[in-house]
């Protein structure tokens, strides 16, 4: 029970190093007697409580007290830690540059995190605003749309108190005409709320311009596009936007290009009461959907509340859409909806940046700060090894505790501060080379607005400094100094502390590495990867019908390098008809992909069984479908040739025949997993793309061409050709970010590893250097001594290796498998490169050092003293 | 005459009252007692340091005792220019008070 009197030692310890030596006696006291009170009144936890408190809360207190009195103590420390650092540059650069990568590195994981999460914060109130979107039930999974009735927006404006204003927003595309500029554009119809709602600022001309339905609202790329340098407000643009009618417009004003990291794509804005005339449809009913409603609500208004009285337009939604049925209406707050885009059908958004390519990056750098922060620890505590005689001298002349333990300190929070001020510097680089990585990015470090990441740094910085500094200075500064001059103080090589960091930075290390090469070997993975069509032989045309069609073929197929032209009105990877289907029992929706002569040719899709739509016999035009073999695998058909499915649209019931089985393909990207679809025959007039097959080896040549001919053939039309294989570069890109950045971690990782094992070895032949000697003299050969070193972090190394498989393994198959569904097989390969790697890579460091000690005479090294 | 804080003025009437039984834990809980909430022993160690560089207060060692952990105490006490110090606090109390007779909190 006595023993349970004693305060705790930690924080007596802490206490200790902020008093005054002189009175630290009695202080100590008072507060122990105080606790010994508390102990008896309150019991023992209870006063541990107040002692930790006190100590913490009067730690503020004794430094503002020690600034008063004069900072002579702190300017000597510093002094003197200067001179050290000095004395030892090589281990300072060392360690300023491994921990400064490290600290540039996490710097760029922040701002990628922090870009990524402040999607349209620029908002006024951007936390009041939200989208409306519904979901409704298809085979037992949830399927969320962004889109809400057109008249709804009106209705919750009028009908729902607390909700300040509406917005609602379409997209269209057709062309703009100004002189002889005429390009294809994408337009943003809105609601004149939309710029109340959402603060883009106006560069020019006035916000309110959609007020007038006459007027256009353009962003500067648009402006600058058209225009030049000529001011743009005031001129009038021409609109088709269905190629035939069209329709003019006075831009009234331009706004700045949205952020990059904006969920809005805007080019061209017209006002929503237009698209009612150009799409000729009543504006009041509700069977025509705006493709996004966002709503702001008042201050302090809860959203569930708000999407609770959503559901009250569920019935008249649902009596006007039969087949359309709505389950339920919710909310997304703005700033979700980057993130959640990618689950959310109807395509109006910028997509946010993939979760996998936030958080990888993130932890990754977070990892490396910590492996940067171990290597920092064990060089300091091996380093420390070498100045016990120091100490012991120190000690000796009445030197005190708290002044070695200053002296520590001092010493390890200059260096973390340097390494601090060197990460920021390096930042500098590695900021702007990590942002052009990336296709929708646009990064930049502001320190002033990210006190959190300063904070953090700072934090990390201290800590890691005071464990660096502390464990030595605490430690040693309790040794004897007889031990240390008698030279029995062992400390350091065989520290405990020094082995568990040690693997734990190994096992980093080689994490980051096998990760680096797996990701690399993915890379490689996706890019080959066989989406079970041709995707890089094809150059696709959009066109108007068979006419546009007919002529292309005429034209273009006397070229010998283009070798097929196909016509379609779907198109794989970017259009298609998803339809509500029904096989025996099973209900559900798939695409239909409406296909005409040759495209399944010209793709080199693969028909297992059955045989192709054929363009000449009337009956397979919208009767016969091909099915891909999920289909077959999920409807559990044996033959399913010659059976039949049945389609539902608004006006009819009808039957498909399955005539062949086609061998699965990747429409939509590789993002997403392969489910059942079809190929329907369409009629040639309803054709909008032209697929031509072309030589992979006279690219250039075919583009060049298939450009001047269409611009004899069509000379009004913009070119907008484009390359099938888009249906990959959006996963390609992303993987290839993704490799790339891990090996540059991998990269940076081996070189702070190599620069902490190179101090680490130096140190350990320094020490040893005389028992190294007596070695050599005694006949040891270079490959005994290279092994005694070697043979401990060979054996760390080799722990590490086992740990580092396991993590890697786990970590980058949960990386891989959360962004894709198919993904590279990871072997044994990774593994064994990355541990072999850094067992060279601790071999060399050893060797290099060793080298100078085989080199020289054993006698100098003995002679010493 | 050098100008008190308030938390040394407290601190210096805490030590007058414990009359020669000032040491940390008494002065702490003397203040606290006065003033009604508690203190930190950070908050009393600055200011009598402050005190003692003034010579208002000096302290003495007392012999060790077994309840503190083997340490000893340091006990302070008050110097004459601590007392005059004190003195004079209180007239200037005095006089910013007087024709003060009771403060309506509204």
């Amino acid at each position: 029970m006595k023993e349970k009197l004693r305060p705790p030692k930690l924080a007596e310890n802490i206490l200790f190093l902020f008093l005054r030596y002189e009175d630290s006696e009695h202080r100590l006291g008072d507060y122990r007697e105080s606790f010994e009170y508390i102990t008896q009144e309150k019991g023992y936890w209870n006063a541990v409580k107040w002692y930790w408190l006190q100590v913490i809360f009067s730690i503020p207190h004794f430094i503002i007290n020690s600034i008063q009195w004069g900072g002579s103590m702190l300017s000597n420390y510093i002094k003197i830690a200067l001179r050290n650092l000095y004395r030892t540059k090589l281990y300072s650069i060392l360690n300023i540059t491994g921990l400064g990568i490290a600290v540039a590195l996490a710097i760029v994981g922040y701002v990628n995190y922090e870009f990524s999460y402040s999607f349209d914060a620029f908002h006024k109130d951007s936390d009041q605003i939200y989208s409306v979107n519904y979901s409704k039930m298809r085979n037992n999974k949830t399927v969320s749309w962004s889109y809400a009735p057109m008249p709804m927006a009106a209705e919750i404006k009028n009908n729902i108190p607390g909700v300040n204003n509406v917005t609602r927003m379409s997209i269209g595309s057709g062309t703009v005409k100004y002189g002889d500029n005429v390009f294809n554009e994408q337009f943003q119809f809105v609601d004149k709320e939309f710029f109340e709602i959402f603060n883009f600022p106006t560069s020019k001309g006035k916000s309110d311009a959609l007020a007038n339905k006459d007027g256009i609202v353009i962003t500067e790329e648009i402006a600058e596009k058209y225009f030049g340098k000529e001011n743009p407000i005031g001129k009038q643009l021409a609109v088709s936007p269905d190629g035939e009618k069209t329709f003019l417009f006075n831009v009234d004003g331009v706004i700045a290009d949205p952020p990059k990291n904006s969920i809005f794509f805007l080019s061209v804005m017209i006002s929503m009461e237009r698209v009612f005339e150009i799409r000729d449809f009543d504006p009041y009913v509700w069977n025509h959907w705006a493709r996004a409603t966002f709503i702001k609500l008042d201050k302090n208004v809860l959203p569930k509340k708000i999407e609770s009285q959503l559901q009250d337009f569920k019935q008249i939604t649902n009596e006007n859409n039969p087949d359309f049925q709505v389950d339920n209406f919710f909310m997304l707050p703005l700033k979700q909806i980057a993130d959640k885009t990618r689950d959310l059908n109807g395509d109006p958004f910028n997509n946010g940046m993939h979760p996998a390519a936030i958080v990888a990056p993130s932890l990754m750098s977070l990892f490396v700060l910590l492996l940067a922060c171990f290597n920092f620890v064990n060089t300091a505590i091996a380093f420390a090894s070498k100045r016990l005689k120091e100490i012991g001298i120190r000690k000796v002349l009445g030197g005190v505790r708290p002044q070695l333990v200053w002296q520590f300190l001092t010493e390890n929070i200059i260096l973390c501060f340097l390494a601090l001020v060197v990460g920021i510097l390096l930042a500098e680089i590695f900021v702007p080379a990590y942002d052009s990585l990336w296709a929708y990015t646009d990064f930049s470090i502001n320190y002033s607005e990210n006190l959190g990441l300063v904070g953090f740094l700072v934090g990390l910085l201290l800590f890691t400094a005071i464990v660096a500094g502390g464990y030595p200075a605490f430690y040693i500064s309790k040794f004897n100094p007889i031990t240390i001059f008698s030279g029995n103080q062992k400390f350091g090589g065989t520290n405990p502390l020094i082995r568990v960091l040690l693997v734990f930075q190994f096992a980093i290390s080689m994490t980051s590495l096998m990760g680096g090469i797996i990701l690399y070997q993915n890379g490689e993975y996706i890019s080959n990867m066989d989406l079970g069509f041709n995707r890089e032989q094809i150059l696709i045309l959009p066109i108007r019908g068979e006419n546009d069609f007919e002529l292309i073929k005429s034209k273009m197929s006397n070229n010998p390098d283009i070798l097929s032209i196909a016509g379609s009105r779907g198109l794989v990877g970017r259009n298609w008809d998803n339809l509500e289907i029904e096989a025996d029992e099973m209900k559900m929706r798939m695409p239909f992909f409406e296909v005409g002569e040759n495209y399944f040719e010209t793709l080199d899709f693969t028909l297992i069984d059955g045989r192709t739509l054929d363009k000449d016999l009337k009956t397979d035009i919208g009767n016969k479908i091909i099915v891909n073999e999920t289909f077959v695998n999920e409807s559990g058909w044996d033959s399913p040739i010659g059976k039949f499915i049945r389609i539902k649209n608004s006006e009819e019931t009808k039957e498909l025949e399955i005539i062949g089985i086609a061998k699965d393909f990747h429409y939509n990207s590789v993002w997403r997993k392969i489910q059942p679809s079809a190929f329907i025959l369409e009629k040639p007039e309803n054709y909008r793309y032209a697929s031509l097959k072309f030589d992979l080896n006279k690219i250039e040549e075919v583009s060049n061409y298939v450009q001047s001919e269409w611009k004899n053939l069509f000379p009004n039309i913009p070119y907008d050709g484009f390359y099938q294989n888009f249906i990959i570069e959006e996963a390609a890109q992303i993987t290839n970010s993704i490799k790339l950045v891990f090996m540059y971690i991998a990269i940076l990782v081996m070189i702070t590893t190599g620069l902490g094992l190179f101090a680490l070895v130096s140190l350990n032949i320094a020490k040893r250097s005389k028992e190294i000697s007596i070695r050599k003299v005694l006949g040891a050969s270079i490959a005994n001594i290279s092994s005694l070193i070697s043979k401990e972090f060979v054996r760390l190394l080799l722990i590490s290796s086992m740990l580092a498989t396991v993590m890697a393994y786990y970590m980058v198959d949960s990386l891989l498998s959360s962004i894709w569904d198919y993904y590279v097989t990871i072997g044994a390969f990774p593994f064994i490169v990355a541990t072999l790697l850094m067992i060279i890579l601790a071999l060399i460091s050893i060797s290099s050092q060793l080298f100078a000690v085989v080199k020289t005479n054993p006698i100098d090294k003995l002679r010493t003293e | 005459m050098k100008l008190l804080s308030r938390s040394e003025e407290i601190i210096l009437i805490a030590i007058w009252k414990l009359k020669g039984n000032a040491y940390g834990v008494t002065i702490r809980e003397m203040v606290s007692q006065l003033t009604g909430h508690d203190w930190l022993f950070g908050a009393i160690y600055v200011p009598l340091d402050k005190l003692t560089r003034k010579e208002y207060v000096r302290k003495f060692n007392s012999e060790p005792t077994s309840s503190r952990g083997g340490r000893s105490k340091c006990m302070y006490e008050l110097t004459i220019d601590g007392k005059k110090a004190l003195k004079e606090m209180q007239a200037i109390q005095s006089n910013l008070w007087e024709g003060i007779s009771d403060i309506a909190l509204d």
